[in-house]
């Protein structure tokens, strides 16, 4: 054999060598020391790839197949359905038993009166400004607070165990028995005692400013410098997360959220970073043993002057963590739960020009300079951070731009991607400073593509968005989708249609799918949003926020089971009618949840 | 065996390497975790219509593989490269592992050096046991055709970790 014919060899796996072949591959080694290097390299690969993280599928997931394909149109499976409905039906009907036991122990336990609408986790106070602003003092360190409950009258009492959701206990009750009884105890103890809900939130705004919760012995806290920020400024926040608890804990991830008065978030601004596959390296957060602390440090983008014009805007910090796994204690069970700090008030003031930043990029088929100064010409004051982006014809570059002193980076390209016949560079760059409006640069190669920055930014869209439709009737709406239209028909007086927008989407079956958005305007200045979207979606995920949450609070709406939970101090309601998954989004100061649960049972097809 | 336990049986035996298999492939596990999901709801279609299928094995990561084909051209990347290297912390999979880590990201940037038709085939016969003949089926192409792929896909897979590891070698120097 000859060196070339024994490289291919070696790249296949020894055990698909004949008896010849080896005999021939492992003389020539003994005489070759290039080859045999190769084959010290080959045999490393193999365990080298050993490293990766090999991943299955949480038992939810598969059970969201299971469920999806119990779905399919029973035309092309009927004949077979009759008999696999037996093992089906028998496993929910065991899960639904055992749930109910559970469920009926669970009130049978409970010492206060329970009602369907009650809601475990109290909403956000808000303490007011302090003059002049200072730091508020800290919450005095107290033992993991009793469960909570906010009833409906909007006091508090003490809560008994929250019940357990049904829906996600029955995904697992299919499972065979030995897996249902102990993910069923994982799931119980996630979320009873010293995790029953989260605990009211501190608010203290002013300079600097701070919102803090607690769940079980989990207090979560997001920091921040000040609360007036420059319309187009980029912030920083510190979030922190500490174990005063007994057991260990597993952080999964914490993340910002800037919302405007109606719970929006604002259209990503300068642009939406470009969707790499695999992502940035994350933020890992990992284990938290009791007393420990952990601390990150992430940044947020505040609208430009054109959007900020007459909204508000609020930032709050979500961490999901999770528990230690009943069969295995050194890792984290698969059910996430949720703390939200509540919203701090930001003060959004106009910039002045001297505010803005600017930002020179130079690029050639090599690599690039970066450049950014403040109005003056000066180096900008403080920390400054931004994203870097390129895209080729053949892959993307993507990464941070990392502090320095001296306001300038550079770099080169990676050389797989402008090797000849590569024809194109398209490039974009942000960058931020506290107290400067963030500065935006795009540029390409060949320098004379004349293209806009709107349009360099479209480049980098791996997928046109869906196509965004508007109606001006919910008549028209139903015309022209030519689908059963949903509307709600006891709003309270004054109740006025603001939109109807549909989002046109394609499943990956190719099945044009249903999404419409309601928008209704309510007195005083308050949206409520009914979302309308295909049921099948609901049952693998795509719907349901709230069905899944493990804090869903069970309602009835009209006959019909409904989840209700809150986020960042709105309600979301979720449930099905027929085949339409229906979903409520409106604001918890302005909607009680048995207002939202009669106008949910209002909802009705148009007539 | 009924249609859904036929399908449940074959979720349970294979869904931890479609998992594995997509995730690494895409170097990102959430994305991963979902085509997996992808692949066996494709498969259950398909089997409900009536497909008659003598090696699932090679047929299911034959449709993970489209499925992943799929969502390259959708996302138009064929390769993430970070233009300067991010302070990785322990993860949730490898608590307490700093050194595990590094060996990780070296081994993932090398993977994502490779194109998607060498990729492919490397995790196929070397992180999923799969032989050159089940590769041929999944990709539907010649054995011979397999084993070029692997001989390049190995001998660029071998020279990404070695300029990996260089660059580290440097970085540990300054």
């Amino acid at each position: 054999m000859k060196c070339k014919q024994v490289q291919a060899a070696l790249a296949i796996a020894p055990r698909e060598w004949s008896e010849a072949e080896r005999q021939q591959i492992e003389t020539h080694l003994l005489t070759c020391a290039t080859c045999a290097a190769i084959a010290r390299d080959y045999t490393r690969q193999a365990s080298q790839l050993t490293v990766l993280p090999r991943p299955s599928l949480s038992l939810a997931q598969q059970q969201a197949i299971l469920s999806q394909a119990s779905r399919a149109p029973q035309r092309l499976w009927s004949r077979r359905l009759v008999s696999a409905f037996g093992v089906v039906a028998g496993a929910l009907i065991l899960g639904v038993l055992v749930m109910s036991l559970m469920w009926l122990f669970n009130n049978s336990m409970s010492s206060s009166p329970v009602t369907r609408t009650r809601v475990l986790t109290p909403a956000p106070t808000l303490t007011p400004t302090p003059a002049p602003p200072t730091l508020a003092p800290a919450v005095p360190p107290s033992p993991a607070p009793p469960p909570t409950v906010m009833l409906p009258d909007g006091t508090f009492a003490t809560a008994t165990p929250a019940p357990i959701n049904p829906i996600a206990a029955t995904e697992f009750a299919a499972q065979q028995a030995t897996r249902v009884s102990s993910r069923a105890t994982e799931f119980a103890r996630a979320i009873q005692s010293p995790f029953p809900t989260a605990g009211p939130v501190v608010i203290h705004t002013g300079q600097p400013a701070s919102a803090s919760v607690q769940r079980g012995g989990l207090t979560f806290e997001l920091r921040l410098p000040k609360d007036i920020y420059l319309a187009g400024e980029g912030g920083l926040a510190e979030v922190s997360v500490t174990n005063n608890g007994a057991e260990a804990l597993f952080i999964r991830d914490a993340s910002l959220a800037l919302l405007d008065a109606q719970g929006d978030e604002p259209q990503p601004w300068p642009w939406e970073p470009i969707p790499m596959i695999g992502g940035l390296p994350s933020q890992g957060w990992g284990s938290l043993t009791s007393g420990q602390t952990l601390t990150r440090t992430l940044k947020f983008q505040l609208p430009p002057l054109e959007q900020t014009a007459g909204k508000s805007y609020y930032l709050g910090a979500a961490l999901e963590f999770n528990r230690t796994s009943v069969a295995f204690p050194e890792s984290p069970d698969d059910i996430y739960l949720r703390a939200e700090t509540g919203l701090i008030p930001l003060h959004v003031a106009a910039p002045t020009a001297m505010q803005q930043l600017t930002a020179s990029l130079e690029i050639d088929w090599n690599g690039w300079q970066l450049r950014v100064t403040d109005a003056d010409g000066h180096l900008p004051r403080g920390p400054v951070w931004g994203m870097i982006e390129a895209l080729f014809s053949n892959g993307a570059m993507s990464g941070p731009l990392q502090e320095n002193n001296d306001g300038q980076w550079s770099g080169q390209w990676d050389r797989s991607f402008t090797a000849p016949g590569q024809d194109h560079i398209f490039v974009r760059v942000w960058i931020a400073a506290p107290g400067y409006v963030t500065a935006a640069v795009t540029q390409t190669l060949p320098s004379d593509s004349a293209l806009s920055s709107a349009e360099i930014n479209r480049q980098f869209n791996a997928s046109e968005p869906p196509a965004r439709r508007t109606f001006t009737s919910l008549d028209e709406a139903q015309t022209r989708l030519n689908a059963a239209i949903y509307h709600p028909s006891r709003l309270p007086d004054g109740a006025v249609l603001e939109d109807i927008v549909h989002w046109d989407s394609v499943s990956y079956d190719d099945q044009r799918r249903l999404n419409l958005v309601q928008t209704y305007r309510l007195p005083g200045e308050v949206f409520l949003t009914l979302n309308q979207s295909p049921a099948e979606g609901y049952d693998a995920r795509l719907w349901g926020t709230a069905r899944y949450s493990p804090d869903a609070q069970l309602v009835t709406v009209d006959s019909t089971t409904g989840y209700l939970i809150q986020r960042f101090g709105f309600w979301l309601l979720d449930w099905t009618v027929n085949d339409h998954a229906l979903e409520l989004h409106v604001s918890m100061s302005a909607i009680s949840a048995e207002e939202l649960l009669r106008i949910a049972a209002g909802v009705q097809p148009l007539g | 065996m009924t249609l859904h336990s036929e399908f449940e049986a074959l979720l349970h035996s294979y869904q931890h390497s479609i998992a594995a298999y997509l995730c690494n492939l895409l170097d990102d596990e959430e994305r991963g975790q979902e085509l997996a999901q992808e692949t066996f709801l494709r498969a259950y279609r398909a089997l409900a219509r009536g497909l008659r299928v003598d090696h699932p094995k090679a047929w299911l990561f034959r449709i993970a593989t489209n499925v992943a084909k799929d969502e390259f051209r959708r996302a138009r990347l064929i390769k993430w490269l970070p233009f300067q290297s991010v302070e990785h912390e322990p993860t949730l999979q490898v608590p307490d592992a700093a050194d595990c880590v590094a060996d990780q990201l070296l081994v993932r940037s090398a993977l994502a050096q490779l194109s998607p038709d060498y990729r492919v085939p490397l995790l196929l016969h070397l992180g999923e046991g799969l032989s050159t003949n089940e590769i041929a089926e999944v990709l539907n192409i010649s054995q011979g055709a397999v084993k070029m792929r692997l001989c390049r896909a190995r001998e660029q897979f071998r020279r990404a970790l070695q300029n990996g590891a260089g660059s580290s070698a440097e970085d540990e120097r300054r």
